[in-house]
């Protein structure tokens, strides 16, 4: 029994060495002498890294690891590892992107694919792994980081948009000083005067208004909103005083542009009301109201309306500069980190010195005697609105300077956060495809 | 006392084992169950007597420990035991394919957890030198594989 065992092993051992000498065997035994089965169950032990040079080391090995069913272990193996590698700190199903990845099966794939890559096997899907994970931007929908991303990469844009925003302050430096110009030649010298440099610097800040619209909506930074809410403004600058003179000599043609700019206003308060209420429609609301009052003490309808409108929007105008930063740090999510940093500081500094400029000066040229309460009252509220857009605008300008100088930290965080969501979703989508592949 | 088998190495070398330690091969489990007579020597013709030492070592080993030692024991003994038989990559080898042939589990698992360490970090060629395995592998079949696989190799530069 034990004689015929013995030759059936030889027939077995035959399998290892079929034509060298038994104990030539014994002595000097390679790897490649095993048996495929034993190299199958040996491969089937490693990582996918080492599966992966065996892959290349030689055509027995990669003739055994063309079995699919070794490299989906693997596969699967190291995306198990991976998936321990991501830790999601603070909310791991919350996708930057909205993706919610609790839905399953038909999205999976879709989600796959919108990574610029079609799973057409186990390599494929750790090459997506891999790629998140050396933080390769994922063909997202985030087209502002994208952008952001592209402008950084681009120094003569860059460099553009550093000169046009030098531009924009130094001019709406010279209109606010142009103000304090009109106003003391309001004072001290003739109002005809004072009304020069009152278009001056009005022209100045639109000029500064019209540079920073073209560079934020060139560069993509605001969106098309903001844009025509920019060149609203300016109707409103440009033309206000013109308009005062026109008035005057009580040519109603002068109105048209102004009230278009109001009635554009109106509309787009409307849409911010509903979509954007936040930040930019309650501003968008001030500019209105107080346009509203001056066109009311322009057409001299009713003194005391016009004194009456003034008076209840001045602290709402007051109010504006001081509102913005909590404001936005409250409901903008996306500038709140600049906020954080030196963003605050500025804007509420400037909110602060506006404040203080008129808080001040309304008084003295009140009692004074030389501005009538029912003219320059009524201004003060416009005044203050384009003050408070014009240093809105700087700080939404200033912000995008520093959100491109920081971009390239936001850009990974953005990315890291997307990683850890992505890559713990991933994972399941993966051996999800898999299951059904299987 | 247990009984005891004698076994025949292929170099002619005999060895004594209790059965309980030989039935831990499958092999031979199931050569024992059909053959009546267990006074006959069992030739193994295809086994070196190191690796049949070993291989008695291991299993008696087991069948001793088993509901006496704890796992953290065996484990211990295990990987000392693994050590020291696949220090030498050429035997270790010879163990693996013996110990395939005779249908030891356990030992088998073991030996190939060995042969993956070895193989851990290693590039092809340290595979390939380490192992005395010729680079046969045609360059167009590299270069598909390194197509698909460039990220890989790119990462580790």
């Amino acid at each position: 029994m034990f004689q015929s065992f013995s030759l059936n092993a030889s027939a077995v051992q035959s399998e290892y060495a079929s034509d060298s000498d038994q104990a030539d065997t014994f002595q000097t035994i390679d790897i490649e002498q095993l048996p495929d089965n034993v190299l199958r169950k040996i491969f089937s032990n490693c990582d996918y890294n080492t599966l992966v040079e065996l892959n290349v080391t030689c055509l027995r090995f990669s003739r055994i690891l063309e079995d699919e069913q070794l490299w989906t272990k693997g596969v699967l193996e190291e995306l198990e590892r991976k998936q321990s590698t991501f830790k999601p700190n603070n909310s791991p199903w919350q996708s930057p992107s909205g993706y919610n990845p609790n839905l399953r099966q038909s999205k999976d794939k879709a989600y796959l694919h919108s990574f610029g890559m079609s799973i057409k096997g186990p390599l494929a899907t750790i090459q997506i792994y891999d790629s998140i994970a050396e933080g390769e931007k994922p063909k997202s929908k985030n087209k502002n980081m994208e952008h952001v991303k592209n402008i950084c990469g681009d120094t003569i844009s860059f460099v553009f948009l550093c000169i046009g925003v030098i531009a924009a302050v130094a001019l709406c430096g010279c209109g606010l000083i142009g103000w304090g110009f009109a106003l003391s030649a309001t004072h001290y010298d003739n109002r005809f005067h004072g009304f020069d440099y009152w278009i001056l610097s009005n022209s100045l800040l639109s000029i500064a208004v019209v540079i920073i619209s073209v560079l934020l909506f060139f560069f993509k930074i605001s969106r098309w909103e903001i844009f025509l809410m920019n060149i609203a403004i300016i109707f409103l600058l440009l033309p206000s005083f013109w308009v005062d003179r026109i008035a005057k000599s009580t040519h109603w043609f002068g109105f048209i542009p102004y009230s278009l700019a109001i009635i554009g206003l109106f509309v787009f308060l409307i849409y911010l009301a509903v979509r954007e209420w936040k930040l930019f429609g309650l501003l968008a609301f001030c500019v209105f109201i107080a346009s509203a009052s001056y066109i009311l003490a322009l057409m001299k309808l009713d003194e005391i309306v016009g004194m009456l409108w003034s008076v209840l929007m001045i602290p709402f105008f007051v109010a504006i500069p001081i509102a913005i930063p909590p404001l936005v740090y409250l409901f903008d999510d996306e500038i709140k980190t600049i906020f954080d940093s030196t963003g605050q500081f500025v804007m509420i500094s400037a909110g602060l010195i506006i404040l203080a400029y008129y808080l001040v000066l309304i008084p003295i040229l009140i009692s004074d005697g030389v501005l009538p309460w029912n003219y320059h009252l009524s201004m003060i509220p416009l005044y203050l609105a384009y003050a408070a857009f014009s240093v809105f605008i700087l700080f939404k300008t200033f912000s995008r300077c520093a959100h491109q100088t920081h971009a390239i930290t936001r850009t990974i965080h953005t990315i890291d956060a997307e990683k850890q969501m992505s890559g713990a979703f991933l994972y399941d989508a993966i051996v999800n495809y898999l299951k059904e592949e299987s | 006392m247990s009984e005891t088998l004698t076994l025949v190495s292929a170099d002619g070398k005999t060895l004594t084992a209790p059965k309980d330690a030989i039935m831990r091969s499958a092999m031979l489990k199931n050569l024992l169950e059909v053959a009546a007579n267990s006074d006959e020597q069992i030739p193994l013709d295809f086994v070196h007597s190191e690796d049949l030492e070993n291989i008695i070592e291991y299993c008696k080993y087991h069948v001793e420990a088993e509901g006496k030692a704890s796992e953290g024991d065996i484990s211990k003994w295990d990987g000392e035991f693994i050590n020291r038989v696949t220090q030498d990559d050429q035997k270790h080898l010879r163990l693996i394919q013996t110990t395939d042939q005779l249908q030891i589990e356990g030992l088998f698992k073991l030996l190939v957890q060995g042969i993956v360490r070895k193989l851990h970090n290693k590039t092809p060629e340290q595979i390939r030198e380490k192992w005395n395995i010729p680079d046969d592998l045609p360059k167009e079949k590299k270069d598909e594989i390194f197509n698909t696989t460039n990220w890989l190799y790119k990462k580790s530069q």
